[in-house]
């Protein structure tokens, strides 16, 4: 065994399936178990069944027998959204360091919970972004190598190009909520929260500061899925910072065929002297031949939004084969676990941590609330 | 007819093949351009707030802006029947570059320029 014993929590069709592979291949970390939240339905737990008999270990049908195990250091833990704040506490409680599944969770008092309880404990804790991708450092290399000036405002956006574009009702309008008790559906996703958090994430970590207000707007644009579960499909929030940096975020989902590759992924540094863009799609080749275009797969019932690797298989998704990124790409999780292990063997903060997710995840509640009000929320009005 | 601003020729094809129901309807115009003379910044704001308007002609219910009145400005605007548009010109003063980065999306599909 290695020097660090894993447990995961939650398993296929979900960001599990990822970092299980990561951990199983890190020289310093062993996966020794999957294990489920007490209550998960028995779909889910098949699933995470599945993966424990994947990488040959046991599945633990107690969670808290399994937070038990000495040999266990490390959790990587992915269960459904409405049940993140309660497994991290356990897990932080039971001393052992946690690798989330971004975001954090879908509730700011949990957050705050988890926040306190990893400060308490001294432990680890490390959300998944997108902070390690070599694109993105580089944008982060411009504002410290200071060629633009003093960074005034930014501009951030992620939106996945997956789905059957155009199926949404004719003249639906999006009218926001401003209750956030159900996160978790089979169809589809909050996007603002699970695509936004990327970029809001970003624009934290960009700015190192901490936001003032938000102004937000969501939509449902694209999908009859979305609209269906009354959730968005789009979403965009202005974040004011107390360091007096601006930054406009936009995080959604707008179709399989909307870009030729997985979709616009940008960052715009805007300084008092320059203003620059750094893009995930470039540099870039283009290809066009003879060969068929990109045709979407069939509609599957069970991940209409091509979400997880697990059901694309069955409904088969053809590779999209236009734009070739040229610079070589790490896969994201792995550079971002391999972070993980580095800040645990030297005992340093890592950049995502608990508390940065809860900070994320207030301006993304905020942004719900200002786009159902049509009004600007304070963070300091929010608890 | 043609006109000698690349924006207004780029802003009249967009919204031809946005007219043509090649994205089907518009629900979201995302415009970043960066100027690199001062005298520019007013207009390009306007450019591509006439643009948006243009698009969605519709009762706009939101009109945020935030800026730093000698670097950049940015508004959101929102619609009443659903759609909105982030737009932002900024100023180069450095390499003096002109930056046009447009995205519009469609419920069936999107329209994208970079310069």
């Amino acid at each position: 065994m290695n020097k660090y014993g894993v447990l995961l929590i939650g398993g296929r069709r979900t960001h599990q399936e990822m970092y299980a592979k990561v951990f199983n291949q890190h020289p310093l970390t062993s996966i020794l178990g999957v294990s489920d939240p007490i209550g998960t339905n028995s779909f889910r737990k098949n699933l995470s069944k599945n993966l424990a008999n994947e990488y040959k270990v046991p599945y633990f049908d107690d969670l808290n027998l399994a937070l038990e195990n000495e040999k266990i250091q490390i959790v990587s833990s992915v269960p459904k959204v409405e049940k993140r704040g309660e497994v991290a506490l356990k897990c932080i409680e039971a001393g052992k360091h946690l690798y989330l599944d971004k975001p954090l969770c879908g509730n700011l008092e949990e957050a705050k919970n988890i926040v306190i309880a990893t400060k308490k404990y001294s432990l680890k804790t490390q959300m998944f972004s997108m902070v390690h991708l070599p694109w993105v450092k580089k944008a982060k290399h411009e504002i410290s190598g200071n060629s633009l000036g003093k960074l005034k405002a930014l501009h951030i956006e992620n939106i996945f190009s997956k789905g059957k574009a155009g199926t949404v009702p004719e003249n639906r309008v999006r009218k926001e909520k401003m209750s956030f008790e159900k996160w978790t559906f089979t169809e589809a996703k909050r996007e603002m929260f699970d695509i936004g958090i990327y970029p809001v994430t970003l624009a934290y970590w960009l700015t190192k500061s901490t936001a003032k207000s938000v102004i937000g707007i969501t939509g449902n644009y694209i999908f009859k899925e979305h609209s269906d579960l009354d959730v968005e499909d789009f979403g965009s929030i202005l974040i004011k910072f107390e360091s007096g940096i601006n930054a406009s975020v936009i995080g959604g989902r707008f179709g399989w065929t909307s870009h030729p590759k997985s979709g616009p992924q940008k960052i715009v540094l805007i300084g008092e002297n320059s203003t620059k863009i750094f893009d995930a799609n470039y540099p870039k080749i283009e290809i066009y031949n003879n060969e068929k275009p990109f045709v979407p797969p069939p509609y599957n019932p069970l991940d209409p939004m091509g979400m997880w690797q697990e059901t694309s298989k069955q409904f088969f998704v053809q590779p999209k084969k236009t734009w070739i990124t040229i610079d070589d790409t790490q896969e994201i999780a792995e550079l971002d676990i391999n972070a993980f292990i580095d800040c645990i063997e030297k005992d340093q903060l890592p950049e995502i941590d608990a508390q940065m997710g809860y900070e994320t995840l207030k301006s993304i509640i905020g942004g719900y609330i200002s786009a159902s009000k049509n009004q600007e929320i304070y963070m300091s009005d929010l608890t | 007819m043609k006109s000698n601003l690349f924006i207004e020729n780029l802003n009249a094809a967009s919204l031809n093949c946005i007219n043509n129901g090649d994205i089907g309807i518009p629900k979201f115009v995302r415009y970043i351009t960066t100027v690199n003379r001062s005298e520019d910044f007013e207009k390009y704001a306007k450019l591509i707030e006439n643009f948006s308007r243009s698009s969605f002609s519709k009762k706009e219910i939101q009109n945020v802006n935030i800026s730093d009145d000698s670097t950049y400005i940015t508004k959101l605007l929102k619609w009443n029947t659903g759609e909105a548009a982030l737009l932002t010109v900024s100023i180069d003063k450095i390499n003096l570059n002109k930056i046009i980065d447009l995205l519009i999306i469609g419920s069936k599909g999107s329209i994208y320029h970079s310069t």
